[in-house]
């Protein structure tokens, strides 16, 4: 998991391209200790004590693990589900730049 | 000590076994017996799987079964028996509602029986929650007709908010996994959702239906994405919309 997303932020970094995360995690401290021993650069919201049943994924209906959800340049969704499409990544950064 | 208060102590805890009376003891005994009987299943069942990943280690051509049929056939009796004794009180329910899932096969008598059970003897009884919930999944075990029957029963006579929630949240969300909804279906489930918020305001099921309510309302593909505000792992507040104009990637994710 993390290898590719540190490889997407890498790919990326001159780019119109943000990853944000939000952690499930219950215990912030440990969570913050991963991060650092990971080397997880990227920000990421905390869905708080609750874990998978914090208030973000609750109401963006979230119940499986990992969910992506990828946005456009213009604010619009434009896909969610467990996994990646790397291609459509791709094609919306493009379409940012031209944009650009 | 004399030997015999001891006998008579158990002759007492005997009669007290077998008594009609539903009293606070009975209850308790009741709930002890059932995690008691589940606990052994799920043991049961665990060894079982594990005998199911050696066998297909030896012999990989073996098929991987997944669902315990013996255990389950093995356990139905001592649930049913458990059932019986407290027939007619609140704590036969677990037991009942056990029988109601166990076996998913269609047509299986131990869910008809269950189901039967239920509806006659509890169906205003405020602990009747968890069968609810189920009962609306069951629709291959039980047949279409039997779940909707049961259903409407259900609705019109038990007075819990509870009770009605789950109902609601489990239909709406049989119909809203199906790979193809129609639109009026859709609709019917989304009111669904709207009734188990409104019966259960304070509810885990009711943040899960406005959970699927705003999905389907503000989270649909090509929609514009609605703002987060929260925390970093830090503490430090931001928002969504920070990075506006970028491609974003957003990733729920969790280390475990």
């Amino acid at each position: 998991m993390y290898p590719h997303e540190r490889s997407l932020v890498k790919k990326y970094a001159n780019e119109p391209f943000a990853l944000i995360g939000v952690n499930s995690d219950k215990d912030r401290d440990r969570i913050r200790g991963i991060v650092e021993d990971k080397d997880i650069t990227w920000r990421s919201f905390w869905n708080g004590p609750k874990g998978t049943g914090g208030p973000i994924s609750t109401r963006w209906n979230v119940h499986g693990w990992p969910t992506v959800v990828l946005i456009d340049h213009t604010g619009k969704i434009r896909f969610r589900a467990h996994q990646l499409d790397e291609k459509l990544l791709e094609k919306l950064i493009d379409a940012a730049k031209i944009r650009h | 000590m004399p030997r015999i208060p001891v006998c008579l102590a158990l002759i007492a805890l005997g009669t007290t076994l077998g008594a009609q009376d539903a009293g606070p003891k009975q209850a308790v005994d009741a709930s002890a017996q059932f995690n008691k009987l589940q606990t052994e299943f799920r043991k049961a069942s665990a060894d079982w799987r594990r005998q199911q990943w050696e066998a297909a280690r030896k012999n990989p051509r073996l098929p991987i079964r997944m669902v315990p049929t013996e255990i389950i056939h093995e356990f139905i009796p001592k649930f049913a028996d458990a059932a019986r004794q407290h027939a007619g009180t609140d704590a036969a329910i677990p037991f009942l509602t056990w029988l109601l899932t166990a076996d998913r096969a269609p047509n299986n008598p131990h869910s008809k029986a269950a189901l039967a059970t239920l509806l006659s003897d509890h169906v205003t009884s405020a602990k009747l929650a968890d069968a609810a919930a189920s009962i609306p999944a069951l629709g291959r075990t039980l047949g279409t007709r039997v779940v909707d029957d049961a259903i409407a029963k259900i609705l019109a006579k038990n007075p819990h908010g509870l009770v009605k929630a789950r109902i609601y949240y489990t239909r709406a969300s049989v119909v809203l996994r199906a790979q193809k909804v129609s639109k009026e279906a859709k609709a019917a489930a989304l009111a669904d959702m709207r009734k188990c918020i409104d019966l259960a305001p304070e509810s885990d099921f009711a943040s899960r239906a406005k959970g699927v309510l705003y999905e389907q309302e503000k989270l649909q593909i090509g929609m514009p994405v609605p703002d987060i505000e929260g925390e970093d792992l830090d503490g430090v507040a931001f928002r969504l919309s920070d990075y506006k104009g970028k491609v974003i990637m957003l990733d729920f994710w969790g280390d475990w």
